[in-house]
């Protein structure tokens, strides 16, 4: 999902989207 | 030399031996074939069939006395081949070869959308049983392609194309921009690398060689013009070709990364302590990079150039800011 950039955004499962927002933020941490 | 003059080149020595390995043992066993027959079949011009039997009829064993060469005589449009029994002989394959066509074939048959695929399957269990448990060992049944690539809804069209030498036009999708577009290509190879169908073609667009994902490509229209083949590269050749304006990305790979380099296209690699990766990867456009990076998060350091860590980080925000 995270391939696709800001083209795409997860909606369901809430698991997967949390992943999601948790990989960006530590993208957005350690960058 | 422009591509075309490069194409009248003689053929190599090796294409040119593989191709009477194939042609001269059919000749032997069919005597009398049409030379219209052989053109047709094994798919060569007039000219080149006649050169190779030319090229024949000086062959043999040693001592090369007129009792030992190959004799090769065409009469009212007819070939037969005489003293080369040897080429009758069925074909024995040594263990490595056999394997890697168990290989291969398993690797082609397991495509997606090869029309080909029941005929090659049964031609690989053949294999297997004739070969026997000696030869193959316990590799059938332990041996299976990786997971179908994409669907190509094209496939028999782009396949078509390349073989009749038709222009098309598509819509095409590229990952590198995420753009869609329109163009015209003449299609000469239509092949499989790494479990997707690719068409290595001449973009009308761009005037130069490129290499489109099959799958990627949203629709196929024919232009009802045809093409003079330049001979471009299929099956074996790189994936990325190199332009002169590519940057140098260096990036630094964990082990859970180190797929990145088996991958892509890397023109330098440097192992690292703990199993991690140091790779050079050469870049026509970032676009797909800044993607790659964005999904490979905590795993892959850009070490160069600068800049791309900044867009990154600007992909991470604006990703982020669908997520409220």
């Amino acid at each position: 999902v995270l391939s696709f950039g800001p083209d795409a955004e997860v909606i369901d499962p809430p698991e997967l989207r949390d992943e999601v927002i948790g990989r960006l933020e530590a993208t957005l941490a350690a960058r | 030399l422009p591509r075309a003059e490069a194409r009248k080149a003689p053929a190599k020595a090796s294409e040119r031996l593989r191709r009477l390995l194939v042609v001269v043992p059919y000749l032997v066993r069919h005597p009398g074939t049409s030379v219209e027959e052989a053109v047709e079949l094994f798919g060569l011009t007039e000219r080149e069939l006649l050169d190779d039997l030319n090229l024949l009829f000086v062959s043999g064993l040693p001592p090369y006395g007129p009792g030992d060469l190959i004799d090769v005589d065409i009469q009212d449009g007819r070939v037969w081949i005489g003293m080369a029994d040897y080429f009758g002989r069925p074909l024995r394959l040594t263990r490595a070869e056999a394997l890697a066509l168990y290989l291969r074939g398993t690797a082609l048959a397991g495509t997606p959308g090869l029309q080909e695929a029941p005929a090659m399957a049964s031609a690989l269990e053949k294999l297997g049983e004739g070969l026997g448990p000696e030869a193959l060992g316990a590799l059938p049944g332990r041996v299976e392609a990786a997971g179908p690539g994409s669907p190509v809804e094209w496939l028999d069209e782009l396949r078509g194309a390349a073989a009749t030498h038709e222009r098309l036009r598509i819509e095409y999708h590229a990952a590198s921009t995420a753009e869609t577009t329109t163009r015209e290509i003449d299609p000469e190879e239509v092949f499989v690398a790494l479990g997707n169908w690719y068409v290595a073609a001449w973009d009308h667009r761009s005037e130069a060689e490129r290499l489109f994902r099959a799958d990627r490509i949203r629709s196929v229209e024919p232009t009802g013009l045809s093409f003079e083949p330049r001979g471009l590269e299929g099956a074996g050749r790189p994936l990325y070709s190199p332009g002169e304006d590519d940057l140098e990305v260096k990036l630094r790979l964990s082990p859970e990364a180190r797929w990145v380099a088996e991958y892509y296209e890397t023109s330098a690699e440097t192992e690292l302590e703990g199993g991690g990766l140091e790779v050079v990867m050469p870049a026509g456009r970032t676009e797909w990079l800044e993607r790659l990076l964005l999904r490979l998060g905590a795993d892959a350091t850009v070490l160069v150039p600068e800049d791309l860590k900044g867009r990154v980080r600007d992909l991470a925000r604006r990703t982020r800011k669908r997520y409220g």
